[in-house]
């Protein structure tokens, strides 16, 4: 038995000289929150496809009459645009002829594309920073919060590894076997707390302003931009959702507290799943009723990343159980692997080799791949270093392996063992969505279907 | 669990990078929230630091929604310069006003697709309604009058160091402000005045108009007024723009 000599001792000082090491311990947990692995690779992923993708339809939306709003035919800006402060590069549409102008159209469209794509983002980020800054440069005017919205997040996202999931480059990294540096994870992750930190101060801020004004404060603010003819895209629906006071006031509050307490929110499971999803119908709501959808759609994008990974592979593999677990894609797969197999048996009885791992499927074996869409094939053996083992050597990985794409619960039974334990948590989370009786019924689907035949 | 050991490199790394990320957040936060002493001592360092790529703003509907609506109307002389001086009385073309405004949001009409050449003279009105009413009365005045001769609108170059003498800083910034929007919707009123009339256009005039929209209370009543409140530009001579320009509009 301990004994304390309680004379000298206050709780205070006995709770400070338990915990003497409490700076050293709480650095040590910083440094490896940096360290051991690049956070919200998931969220990150969806918020590159989501937003590379509203991105791009902009671009498609507004190519007839890019030249007038951006491309020579924007010049009438260029008393009050030449002093705003875009230096070399993002000055150099300001006095280009339309060639060079659709040149730089076309070669921004092909950026995004490989950004949704996830190709090469290292390099192909940057570029489109570059190229969409002096896009949005030549008339500024024009841009919505969401065009300031990425064009901010796009200089945060150079410093992240936006493709480590779902992604061209997570494929190629997968056959290759390239590690992750210390250092890339260092900057992925503070990547990761600007963008997060950005959306709060977001939120917070356009909260911070609103509860300034009379009309958001006596509960009718949403009532005007619906009635103005800019923002009215659909007068009789206007009508409809201010017709009573009662909803006006709703909506105007809650926008307030939504967005005032969201980074408050996001300290909790529960608080933060309520908070997106109060914000994801604020955002639905403007796109269609205020005929905003780029900025609502870009703005949403970025909350993905505060959803944690295991929802998101949750949600995908829900969503590919869904689009592949129905009879029609079933038998479009059955007929796929048919064909695959008989080109696959011509070939090697071209070529003489006798592959059996090819050559001898079975028809459900196949089948399972078909739904696999993308290889799994190497990427286990990419993720057996462990968590212990990175931090050993500035060239080892965190799992970089576990290829996103794979089927949650191949990757489970493949490389559970290897991974760190916040990638164990997704794909036990994962493995739990797939053993739902819709997941129960794809996986034996495909085989009771070929039976059947 | 063993402690995760971070090397050199990405130690100094973290320390660097972590540091001016901070800094970075720390003044976005001072940047784009409300006015405070903090920010306001923070200038102009904050308003340079801010320029160009990272400009922001996050006010989004606020403190007071929008609650107007903005149009740009134009109209054009296509009678020879000097017939044009002497007005309508010494006989010269004056095209009906157009409201250029009202012709784009014909696009958004049940589109929430439209493209943002719908929204081009809106966002026009909006930078140029703020800087005009930061003129005084005086210089709103000169501003609305007449001033086809190509001289200065406020009778100096803003940027020559007359200017600078006789205006303080502020009121020069206002001034150069001001003219660096007015030179941009006149050309916007130019090139949509081209566009309906092709090269006779000698002349244009452009008015900023504001409506409000029915206040909460009177939003059952059809019968409400609507307040208006307007801003002009004098008469002044159409811009001329490069041949890429006009294929662009054409």
């Amino acid at each position: 038995m301990v004994v304390t000599d309680t004379r000298n001792s206050t709780p205070i000082r006995t709770w400070a000289r338990g915990n003497r090491d409490l700076p050293g311990r709480l650095l040590d947990r910083i440094v490896g929150w940096f360290v051991t692995d690049r956070h919200a690779d998931h969220g990150l992923a969806v918020m590159r496809i989501a937003s590379g993708s509203f991105l791009l339809g902009w671009l498609l939306v507004n190519l007839p009459i890019a030249s007038r709003i951006w491309g020579p035919g924007s010049a009438y800006w260029q008393p009050y645009r030449g002093n705003l402060g875009y230096k070399f590069p993002f000055d150099l549409l300001q006095q280009a002829g339309s060639g060079f102008f659709w040149l730089w159209y076309v070669v921004t469209i092909a950026l995004v594309v490989a950004f949704v794509l996830g190709w090469r983002t290292r390099i192909v980020t940057p570029l489109l920073f570059i190229a969409y800054t002096a896009l949005n440069g030549q008339n500024t005017p024009i841009s919505d919060g969401g065009n300031y919205f990425i064009r901010i997040m796009l200089i945060y996202l150079i410093l992240v590894d936006v493709s480590r999931r779902w992604s061209l480059d997570s494929r190629r990294r997968a056959k290759k076997s390239s590690p992750e540096t210390q250092t890339g994870s260092v900057l992925h992750n503070i990547g990761l707390c600007l963008v997060v930190a950005q959306i709060c101060i977001v939120y917070l801020e356009a909260g911070l302003y609103k509860v300034q004004g009379t009309l958001w404060q006596n509960g009718t603010a949403v009532y005007y931009p619906l009635q103005s003819e800019a923002y009215g895209v659909f007068p009789p629906l206007a009508d409809f959702m201010t017709h009573w006071t009662f909803p006006v006031v709703i909506a105007t509050y809650v926008t307030v507290l939504a967005q005032i307490a969201f980074p408050f929110l996001l300290f909790n499971k529960i608080t933060r799943r309520i908070a997106l999803i109060v914000l994801l119908g604020m955002h639905v709501s403007i796109a269609i009723a205020m005929g905003l959808p780029f900025f609502s759609g870009i703005m949403a994008s970025a909350d993905a990343v505060l959803v944690s990974g295991a929802t998101w592979i949750a949600i995908v593999t829900w969503l590919r159980t869904t689009l592949t677990g129905n009879r029609a894609a079933q038998a479009i797969g059955v007929r796929v692997t048919a064909m695959r197999r008989r080109s696959g048996k011509k070939s090697a009885g071209a070529d003489g080799s006798d592959s059996a791992a090819d050559g001898g499927r079975t028809a459900e074996s196949s089948t399972v791949d078909s739904e696999s869409e993308f290889p799994v094939a190497d990427d286990t053996d990419n993720s057996t270093q462990s968590a212990d083992d990175s931090a050993t050597s500035d060239s080892d990985v965190t799992s970089d392996g576990v290829d996103a794409w794979s089927d949650p619960a191949e990757t489970a039974e493949g490389s559970a063992s290897s991974v760190p334990a916040d990638e164990q948590n997704l794909v036990d989370a994962a493995a739990t969505a797939q053993k739902t009786p819709r997941g129960r019924r794809r996986a034996g689907g495909a085989a009771s279907t070929i039976r059947k035949k | 669990m063993a402690k995760p050991r971070i090397h050199r490199l990405p130690a100094v790394v973290l320390t660097i990078v972590g540091l001016l990320a901070a800094g970075h957040i720390g003044a976005t936060l001072a940047f784009t929230g409300p006015n405070t002493p903090l920010k306001e001592s923070l200038q102009p360092t904050l308003n340079s630091y801010f320029r160009g790529p990272l400009d922001q703003g996050w006010s989004l509907f606020a403190p007071a929604p929008y609650s107007k609506d903005e149009y740009m109307v134009v109209r054009a002389c296509l009678s020879e310069y000097d017939v044009c001086a002497g007005g309508a009385d010494a006989g010269a073309e004056l095209t009906p006003w157009r409201n250029v405004t009202e012709d784009e949001f014909a696009e958004i009409d049940y589109n929430i697709f439209a493209d943002r050449g719908a929204r081009q003279s809106k966002v026009m009105h909006g930078r140029f309604w703020s800087a005009a009413s930061n003129l005084t009365g005086e210089q709103q005045t000169t501003a609305e009058g007449n001033h086809i001769d190509g001289e200065p609108v406020f009778g100096v170059d803003l940027y020559s160091s007359e200017a600078e003498e006789t205006y303080s800083s502020s009121q020069l910034s206002n001034l150069r402000r001001y003219q660096r929007l007015e030179d941009s919707a006149v050309g916007l009123g130019s090139l949509y005045m081209y566009e309906d009339y092709g090269d006779d256009v000698t002349l244009v005039e452009v008015r900023m108009l504001r409506e409000a929209v029915p206040p909460f209370s009177k939003r059952h009543d059809p019968s409400a007024e609507l307040s208006q409140s307007w801003l002009n530009i004098g008469w002044r001579p159409a811009t001329e723009f490069d041949e890429e320009v006009y294929a662009a509009w054409s």
